[in-house]
């Protein structure tokens, strides 16, 4: 049993020292909030301004660089996660992934090792993010910060799973980035990431504000509820119940690891 | 018999402190950006010289539109517009005292650099502006001759709604329930002679109205009614966005609470330590 663990912490380490050494992942992950939060969040700030007393009501109670900093956390997670699956095309291609399978060690502990190496990695990216709360005007208190770590392991968790199972059907690396990248934005912007849905408003109010087709988009990506319950946790508000969004990421880390285990025996 | 064959585990290397740097300089990198302003709104008035605060013309003891004593909340904008080195500009605005709802004051950004004066720090006035923390608190007050917990059946009392917008319905029925006969007054003045002349056994106020109204030297007892009838906190509103701005405003104000001047000031004007928020200890919570 103790080798067993022992051979998912190699592996868990092997990961982690990984993305250690990659400096591109390590580039993305710092540019990312550099981008989201102060270029784009500076820049459209002026226009979430008060300038009436009384007559402008905010949808949301917060600054704009308040409403999408939970969100670029989400963002960089969703990147880490899903492109540290690419470990599995590299193992793949040098031919590590078939030593390590014919090692005594069950496939289902390689395949954890290797998503909890990930996981690790994207909740590191995600604390990058947490790093400017000062900037955006977040005073986080040290039992938020932690709730918010956890929130971002099980969504790492989840994602990573996810990441392996796309990457168990791309052939090559190239490949793998413009397939993540076609799963990571739309996932993204159809999250209510950079938008607010107003929640004091009810669905037939809603679908004034926008077409139906962008509400649908939005109530059916698990995303939306996962950057849902990341305001709920750093900013304190919510769009929708808040117990959803722990209920779904919850459950997506355990079905998408389940969907990963089950591809994971074709490897 | 077969044998164990010998474990091939071996602990692997850990990552060494070099391995680290890289990641350790791009968080240094973000935490060093959090130090950038994310706005123009302090960088603007820096370069004025001048701030531009809006008050209603009077809501004693905050404003009370004498020179002498102008109110709490003047002296209090006064000593920040100092420590920042700002001149002040105070716009009276008239509306303010007559309505509580703030589409009907028309303040701009033009007009003021942010709000003084009882800014009711509730969710609606937060989905207009930037506030900060309260630094008072307000509620439904009983000012009586002697202590008494709550409004007794058949007593008579003079109620002054003043300018907050407290729910007056939620009074109106607790007074009601508790069989008060209730008269209406236009002002503090009335209700304070009404119960000096013993036409009422209470009055009934806003706990900012009762402090500047009734004093506990004279013999006044004041007493919060029940918390469910509603309070709030009161702060200062700034546009949404003006963080910059808002937050040096935020530093000034601690500091003058830890030198005592906050306390001092409001002294001055009969507040007590019941009103004041005290930062620190989040008694207003």
């Amino acid at each position: 049993m103790l080798g067993l663990l022992g051979g998912v912490y190699a592996i868990w380490l092997r990961e982690v020292k990984r993305s250690l050494r990659d400096r591109g992942q390590l580039i993305g992950g710092v540019s990312r909030p550099l981008l989201w939060v102060l270029i784009l969040g500076i820049g459209l700030n002026p226009y979430f301004r008060g300038e009436v007393y009384g007559e402008v009501r905010f949808v949301v109670p917060y600054t704009y660089l308040q409403f999408i900093f939970p969100a670029v956390i989400v963002l960089n997670i969703l990147y880490t996660s899903i492109q540290s699956a690419v470990s599995l095309i590299w193992d793949r291609e040098f031919g590590f992934l078939r030593e390590v399978m014919v090692s005594p060690m069950p496939r289902n502990l390689v395949l954890l090792g290797k998503v909890l190496g990930g996981a690790t990695t994207a909740v590191v990216h995600g604390c990058m993010v947490l790093v400017v709360a000062r900037f955006v005007d977040v005073s986080l208190t040290w039992t938020e910060i932690a709730q918010a770590i956890g929130l971002m392991f099980v969504l790492s968790f989840g994602l990573t799973s996810f990441g392996f199972v796309i990457a168990n059907y791309v052939r090559g690396f190239e490949g793998f980035g413009v397939f993540s990248n076609a799963v990571i934005l739309p996932l993204y912007f159809t999250a209510s990431s950079v938008f607010p849905l107003d929640p004091a408003l009810t669905r037939a109010q809603t679908l004034v504000v926008y077409p139906e087709w962008l509400v649908i988009l939005v109530e059916i990506n698990p995303i939306t509820y996962a950057v849902d319950a990341m305001r709920g946790t750093l900013i304190g508000f919510n769009q929708f119940d808040p117990m959803l969004g722990y209920q779904v990421i919850g459950g997506m880390a355990i079905g998408l690891f389940l969907l990963a285990v089950w591809e994971f025996r074709k490897v | 018999m077969r044998e164990t064959p010998p474990s091939v585990w071996k602990r692997p290397a850990l990552i060494s402190l070099a391995g680290f740097i890289p990641l350790a300089l791009a968080f240094t990198f973000l935490f060093g950006l959090s130090f950038l302003p994310p706005d123009t709104s302090r960088r603007e008035v820096d370069a004025r010289g001048i701030v531009r605060v809006c008050m209603p013309t009077e809501y004693p003891p905050l404003v009370t539109g004498n020179p002498a004593a102008p109110g709490f909340e003047v002296e209090l904008v006064t000593q920040i517009a100092e420590r920042a080195g700002w001149r002040l500009s105070i716009a009276h605005n008239a509306a303010m005292g007559r309505d509580i709802n703030p589409r009907s004051w028309r303040i701009t950004r033009a007009q003021c650099n942010f709000i003084a004066g009882g800014v009711a720090l509730t969710n609606t006035s937060r989905s207009f502006l930037d506030t900060t923390g309260g630094h008072m608190q307000t509620g439904w007050m009983m000012v009586s001759a002697a202590p008494q917990d709550a409004p007794i059946a058949g007593q008579r009392a003079g109620y002054y709604a003043g300018l907050s917008g407290l729910d007056r319905i939620a009074l109106g029925q607790y007074l009601r329930a508790a069989g008060v006969e209730v008269s209406f007054v236009p002002n503090a003045a009335a209700l304070q002679r009404g119960l000096a002349n013993g036409d009422y056994d209470i009055a009934i106020t806003e706990a900012l109205s009762a402090h500047s109204s009734f004093s506990a030297d004279d013999g006044w007892v004041l007493t919060w009614l029940p918390e469910e009838l509603g309070s709030f906190q009161l702060g200062f509103g700034f546009w949404r966005g003006d963080t910059t701005l808002r937050k040096h405003v935020e530093d000034i104000m601690a500091d003058l609470e830890d030198e005592g001047i906050t306390a001092r000031l409001a002294a001055q004007y009969g507040l007590t330590d019941e009103i004041l928020c005290d930062s620190d200890e989040e008694d207003c919570e």
